[in-house]
């Protein structure tokens, strides 16, 4: 206890004030400031405002509460590149209210999402994701289907946000589900940023023939691996869906390394990034066993 | 020496609520900890992950947490200003509209209205309303301050003061948002900024109502269920000081390795770590005030919760700011990490203070005993148990992910992908659901225990009055 | 049971009459070295300063 009577802390108001400048300080310094600079609101020149069909669609994705857990930024780590692709550029985000980069990695990181599997995949994988990834934990959208989308809400949206559009963009809002309009969202997610493979295999450095060819555990592994990975969009059992069936394939082996390695720009991407060579050939040695004799 | 009758209906109304949302916010929490390992207990619409999550953060940030912060305060304020509220009635208005409060935000982030501002997730109506509530309370404890009986500030009423204003200033400038239908709203400021101006809020939100109010609690109940004078002084002042100071620097550790300019996480990072020193000022004066006569860890069971609490606050600084550092925080942030290292937070620390402070009301009140200390034992126990259950688990699991996203093969490529890095957490998330399970029994054993020596104390008052009418 | 007596809480109760306890020299040795080791940090990661930056980091660590 303080024996003197001026003290500070017998003056409630004048300690309230000291108190209240002392957080103001930090506050200042860190967050007014820096948003009266311009590197706080840049503007990459690729970067479009939403449609109204995206910005319902982030409507929807605010609402389901997506960013509990899935992030929107990709970190210039070396991980998160290979894994994501190019790290988040502050000019990304111009359009972004609030900014939704999240902050937990439940499931992976959604900032290059755009483009990277065709809608179909997106449709299919919003409605059951474990048809895709068997044990996968994210839960069901298929109600997105049955819901028409609130015109209204995104007219009132854009009109905050300032965005212009036509008669007819709205006009279209009319025949779309809410399903339609967060895969029209995730579609643009990080495209303002051209696509940058890190990895990718020169096809000058594979083999013609699989080097894994009549190794007996070369195709147990390769079924792991699809088991995994590729169950989605070929099938459980190879039969096909949004990609083909491999029964009657017409590509060379050293075709369909590269394409699990490189992928197919819009309808599938590529491996390189996660599966070695090795891997990669089983793949092959699988998709082989398959193929009708 | 009793110069006028304390009046404590309010504070009873906070802690019975506070608590009637704390297991309403518990038992959510068990059902998105299953959610996370089997999806089949996600339920339609309403019942998802992605709106249970925030609708569990904020029932018992607000709920629990602010319910008691409030009911607890109005008992400090008026012991340590010597005079009765400024505004009795208001204060039952202020009861009144945070029930409803809690109950309507709770409902709309069940529709999923929600500013996807993590712990600021309520729309715009809400927040009017969480501002109307705040203006209430401050209006009614700095006036009761401000006319106080007593010259001197105690430290409890300085921790007070720092959060009333700084609460009000984060809320207000995070929750800036154009309206743009009754519950959809859109954020005043877009991007980077919107993100800095949200972790600016979003950690110091942590410091102002999970740390300062529940410092204010351990520095006025430690003395009272001990019996022993604050250590040192100085070291409180120091502490206070410096830490209302630096945690206004430090929302950029939130957002290490994103696009913000690089200089304002830098010196986050740096604020964030010289944290660790006010934090453990608290811890030291704790400590140190107990060490004149450690026999009170035996002969008053309400040490041990002060001394937990206050051992796990010093676990939290030390591993928060850690945290913050670019090696660190490269490997663990967007892991489980995070999660376990805030529910050390939140139940170690903000639960073990809380529940001990109403230990310590709720007899006083009603002018009784505790119903039993041996119930209070119990319960101290199971939580810990299952508090140390819950981190251990998400920090063993936050670093396998983190290592599991980053490990790579000799020729450069990911050696996992991501479908794998998930389901070899599922033995741990089931681990943490048991732990949940054994936390909240243990809450239970807690909620009887007050319920019990509620009905005990009404008994006793009724004797009494039997006593004299005879 | 007896007569419970609500009394005003007494504040020479809370903390000691006179503040004889000086910080203590651990604590102090901690909060001057925390200051230290911030100046430090902030030296060390500012581009103009050190040279260090966020893109150059990423790219030496692409290489190995």
């Amino acid at each position: 206890m303080s024996e003197n009577k001026n003290s500070l802390y017998r003056k409630a108001l004048l300690f309230t004030i000291v108190a209240a400048i002392t957080v103001l300080i930090g506050t200042f310094v860190t967050m007014f400031y820096p948003m009266m600079r311009p590197e706080m609101h840049p503007k990459l020149e690729n970067l479009k405002p939403f449609t109204p069909l995206q910005l319902a669609g982030r409507d929807i994705y605010m609402r389901e509460g997506c960013m509990n857990c899935h992030t929107q930024t990709v970190r210039p780590l070396k991980a998160d590149v290979l894994r994501y692709g190019d790290y988040s550029k502050a000019g990304e985000f111009f359009y972004d209210r609030p900014h939704l980069w999240g902050s937990k990695r439940t499931g992976p990181d959604l900032a290059r999402i755009g483009g990277k599997y065709p809608d179909d995949w997106h449709y299919q994988h919003m409605a059951n994701p474990q048809a895709f990834y068997e044990k996968s934990n994210m839960p069901k959208y298929n109600f997105l289907t049955n819901k028409k989308i609130d015109i209204d809400k995104t007219v009132a949206g854009l009109k905050v946000l300032g965005i212009s559009y036509k008669p007819e963009e709205i006009e279209e809002l009319k025949s779309k589900n809410e399903m339609d309009a967060i895969v029209a969202y995730l579609q643009q997610l990080g495209t303002s940023v051209s696509r940058k493979t890190v990895i990718s295999v020169d096809e000058n450095t594979v083999e013609e023939k699989s080097p894994l060819s009549g190794k007996s555990d070369a195709v147990a592994e390769g079924q792991r691996l699809y088991k995994i990975e590729c169950v989605g969009c070929h099938g459980k059992n190879a039969e096909g869906n949004i990609g083909p069936a491999f029964a009657d394939t017409q590509r060379t082996e050293k075709e369909l390394f590269l394409l699990i390695a490189n992928g197919s720009e819009g309808a599938m991407p590529g491996y390189a990034n996660q599966f070695t060579r090795e891997k990669i050939w089983a793949l092959v040695e699988y998709v082989k066993s398959l193929k009708k004799q | 020496m009793n110069e006028y009758q304390y009046d404590y209906q309010t504070v009873k109304g906070f802690i019975v609520s506070c608590l009637f949302w704390g297991v309403i916010g518990l038992v959510i929490g068990l059902l998105i900890s299953a959610q996370m390992w089997n999806p089949n207990f996600n339920f339609g619409e309403y019942f998802s992950f992605g709106r249970l999550r925030t609708v569990h953060t904020n029932v018992l940030a607000y709920g629990l947490g602010i319910g008691a912060e409030f009911g607890i305060f109005y008992y400090l304020v008026i012991r340590l200003t010597k005079r009765p509220l400024l505004f009795p009635k208001l204060a039952r208005f202020h009861l009144w509209l945070f029930n409803v409060g809690i109950a309507l935000a709770a409902w709309t982030l069940f529709m999923g209205y929600s500013q996807n501002l993590e712990y600021a997730e309520f729309e715009w109506p809400i927040d009017i309303a969480v501002v109307i509530l705040w203006v209430i309370f401050a209006i009614n404890v700095m006036g009761t301050i401000f006319k106080r009986k007593e010259e001197e500030l105690y430290i409890s009423l300085w921790y007070i003061i720092a959060t009333i204003v700084t609460v009000a200033i984060l809320y207000i400038v995070n929750n800036l948002s154009v309206p743009a239908t009754l519950f959809k709203s859109y954020h005043l400021f877009a991007g980077v900024n919107s993100a800095n101006v949200e972790w600016w809020y979003g950690h110091n939100a942590v410091g102002f109502l999970f740390t300062t109010p529940i410092l204010a609690m351990f520095y006025y109940f430690l003395p009272k269920s001990t019996g022993l004078p604050i250590y040192s002084h100085r070291l409180s002042i120091i502490s206070f000081w410096s830490l209302i100071f630096a945690y206004l620097w430090t929302g950029a550790h939130h957002l290490v390795y994103t696009p913000l300019p690089d200089w304002i996480q830098t010196l986050g990072i740096a604020f964030t770590l010289f944290l660790i020193a006010p934090s453990w000022g608290s811890v030291v004066n704790g400590y140190f005030t107990v060490e004149s006569d450690w026999s009170v860890m035996k002969n008053k069971y309400l040490t041990k919760f002060f001394i937990a609490g206050i051992t796990f606050y010093g676990l939290q600084t030390i591993q928060g700011p850690s945290q913050g550092i670019r090696v660190i925080s490269s490997l663990i942030h967007y892991t489980d990490w995070v999660p376990g290292h805030v529910h050390m937070g939140t139940m170690g620390w903000v639960t073990m203070v809380i529940c001990a402070s109403i230990y310590y009301i709720i007899p006083h009140i009603y002018k009784t005993e505790i119903y039993s200390v041996k119930l209070a034992n119990i319960h101290f126990w199971i939580v810990l148990i299952g508090q140390l259950m819950f981190s251990i688990t998400m920090w063993i699991t936050g670093i396998q992910q983190g290592a599991m996203w980053k490990m790579t093969n000799p020729d450069g490529s990911l050696k996992y992908t991501f479908i794998e890095t998930v389901t070899a957490n599922y033995p741990y998330w089931q681990m943490r659901t048991i732990a949940g399970i054994i936390f909240v029994i243990g809450m239970l054993f807690f909620l009887y225990n007050v319920f019990m020596t509620i009905q005990k104390g009404k008994k006793e008052l009724a004797a009494k009055l039997a006593a004299v009418n005879a | 049971m007896a007569e419970y007596k609500e009394e005003l809480d007494d504040l020479s109760k809370f903390e000691r009459e006179d503040t004889k306890h000086n910080l203590p020299a651990g604590w102090l040795i901690l909060f001057i070295s925390l200051i230290v080791f911030g100046i430090y940090y902030v030296y060390s990661f500012t581009p103009s300063f050190t040279g260090w930056s966020q893109e150059k980091a990423l790219q030496e660590s692409m290489k190995k």
